[in-house]
């Protein structure tokens, strides 16, 4: 004999608080496994943290439509960081009684920076779930891992008088993330950006660099971005950089093998995920493997008061493939 | 065979002057040329090839005059790829803003897909006043290098103004900008200019685009 609706909603209320959990640490690494089954999915997390929090609540039901909520398992989590030097790693598996088995698993260390994250999880007919963090840095390195069945991207980002921010979502289908950086000094900006994606059995890395000398007066501006798709239909993979004159400086260019106090330049490596070999040669912007090399001084001083100039380069990348 | 083709092509190619104009047109009028030249290579049996577009245009609030000549040169080198140089010579009259974009292409097949290279000069100038502008800007690209240069010459009344940029043939520094200081007398004046330099690959599936552009602005307050 089935229970009535009231009763079945005081079961389910009683069902949330027992199964929530909170993670809360202060200079320590925690980590904690839950795993929600009933006659339709098993579902399974880990999360471990370090110089982070991390509070989840999850619903379980025997069933979907039990009671008539349209799922079976229904989870909720956040977590943040609570140190400027953190690190998490969250990974989800469901697998429905029928066997297909979704997963997705995310990673994310920060020095000098600070990063929040979000899960949710939704077991009915389907499963549906998806991780989404952010992870900003402020002259400070990031190292990520994001991953599904699928795919797999990893990043790392070190910043030198620059700011960096990454957002990023995944899901079992797909994986996208896109990042901003920016310089916030005079001098001495920079950057170094190693990005890489693994999907349909082909691999692609691209790497990113502006170094900028602190010794000169004046020093230049520069901005980045990276974006990433991948799931089932393809992928796609976008860099850039741009090297920027401001009101303070001009930016003069440097030739031949004189090298200039600013440098800049990009690689992309294409290679097969089960053999390593390159699918084509390394390629460079500049193409001729070299850095593009060049100065800022100090607006002229003989130029007219009313003339304003602005120079700026941008190195670029774009890979698609299905 | 493919050699004189290619002679052929070549002669043709270093012969022709593409001479566009249009008059009578209050606020817009433009000029556009486009020409590829491709030729079988005699171990790929794939098309190698070339081309360059030019495009201009100029607007006025009385008559505006454009004249347009273009040149190319297609050289092929050792069958497999094509080193291209190109000149345009534009001239514009009663105009208040003037553009350009020129591009040269090259086309090199492979066993596995094809590599394309481009190398582009963009150039746009305004005022507020009517002015008279004389323009020669052109660029060479070859299988791994590529430049260009775009020089102007600006007319208003009687009086003269010249500018110019320039980038190196490795593509790898920043356009060297240069201009006449008298030209601060010009209130509102501007002139953006820009090259690009672009690289792609599409073999085994997998598409790849990396491009290098500067840009330079002049502005006049």
């Amino acid at each position: 004999m089935r229970p009535n609706k009231r009763s079945l909603r005081r079961i389910t209320a009683i069902c949330v608080i027992l199964i929530s959990i909170l993670a809360f640490t202060a200079d320590a690494t925690v980590s904690v496994s839950i795993t929600l089954f009933n006659s339709e999915t098993t579902a399974h997390e880990s999360i471990g943290v370090d110089n982070a929090k991390y509070e989840s609540s999850a619903v379980l039901l025997p069933y979907t439509g039990f009671a008539e909520f349209p799922y079976g398992i229904h989870s909720d989590g956040a977590g943040s960081s609570t140190s400027s030097c953190g690190k998490f790693s969250h990974s989800v598996v469901a697998t429905k009684s029928k066997g297909d088995t979704k997963n997705v698993d995310v990673s994310v260390e920060t020095q000098s920076g600070l990063f929040k994250w979000s899960k949710t999880l939704d077991a009915s007919n389907d499963v549906s779930m998806g991780i989404g963090a952010t992870s900003q840095i402020s002259s400070g390195t990031i190292d990520a891992s994001y991953s599904n069945t699928n795919s797999a991207e990893q990043k790392r980002v070190s910043t030198k008088n620059a700011d960096y921010e990454d957002k990023s979502q995944v899901t079992p289908d797909s994986i996208t993330s896109e990042g901003f950086g920016s310089s916030v000094g005079e001098t001495g900006n920079g950057f170094y950006s190693s990005i890489e994606i693994q999907n349909l059995g082909k691999t692609v890395k691209i790497e990113s660099l502006v170094d900028e000398d602190d010794s000169e007066t004046e020093g230049a501006d520069n901005n980045w971005y990276d974006g990433i798709r991948a799931d089932s239909d393809g992928s796609s993979m976008v860099g850039s950089l741009s090297i920027l004159s401001n009101d303070k400086c001009e930016l003069l260019p440097m030739v031949g093998l004189s090298a200039g106090t600013i440098i800049a330049g990009m690689s992309f490596t294409p290679y097969y995920t089960n053999t390593n070999n390159n699918i084509f040669e390394v390629r460079t912007v500049p193409v001729d493997y070299s850095f593009m090399s060049f100065i800022a001084v100090p607006k002229p001083s003989l130029q007219p008061a009313n003339i304003k100039t602005y120079e700026s380069a941008t190195l670029s990348m774009i890979a698609k493939w299905r | 065979m493919t050699k004189i083709l290619a002679a052929l092509l070549v002669t043709l190619l270093l012969g022709s002057v593409a001479v566009a104009s249009a008059g009578d047109t209050k606020t817009n009028v433009g000029t556009f040329t486009y020409t590829n030249v491709y030729f079988k290579s005699p171990e790929l049996n794939k098309d190698v090839g070339g081309g360059y577009t030019v495009s201009t245009s100029a607007s006025g609030d009385d008559e505006t005059v454009l004249d347009f000549k273009t040149e190319a040169n297609f050289n092929f080198v050792d069958g497999r790829s094509v080193s291209i140089n190109t000149g345009v010579l534009t001239s514009a009259s009663g105009a208040k803003s003037f553009g350009m974009v020129a591009a040269l292409t090259q086309t090199i097949p492979t066993t596995n897909g094809y590599r394309i290279s481009q190398f582009r000069t963009h150039s746009s100038t305004f005022t507020p006043y009517l002015f008279a502008i004389q323009q020669l800007s052109g660029g060479e690209l070859s299988s791994n290098s590529a430049g260009g240069y775009n020089m102007n010459t600006v007319k208003i009344g009687e009086n003269e103004y010249d500018f110019g940029a320039a980038s190196t043939l490795t593509g790898s520094t920043l356009s060297d900008i240069v201009y006449d200081p008298s030209i601060s007398d010009i209130s509102g004046f501007g002139w953006e200019n820009g090259f690009d330099y672009i690289d792609s690959i599409n073999e085994c599936g997998l598409e790849y685009t990396g491009a290098l552009s500067t840009n330079s602005i002049l502005l006049v307050g």
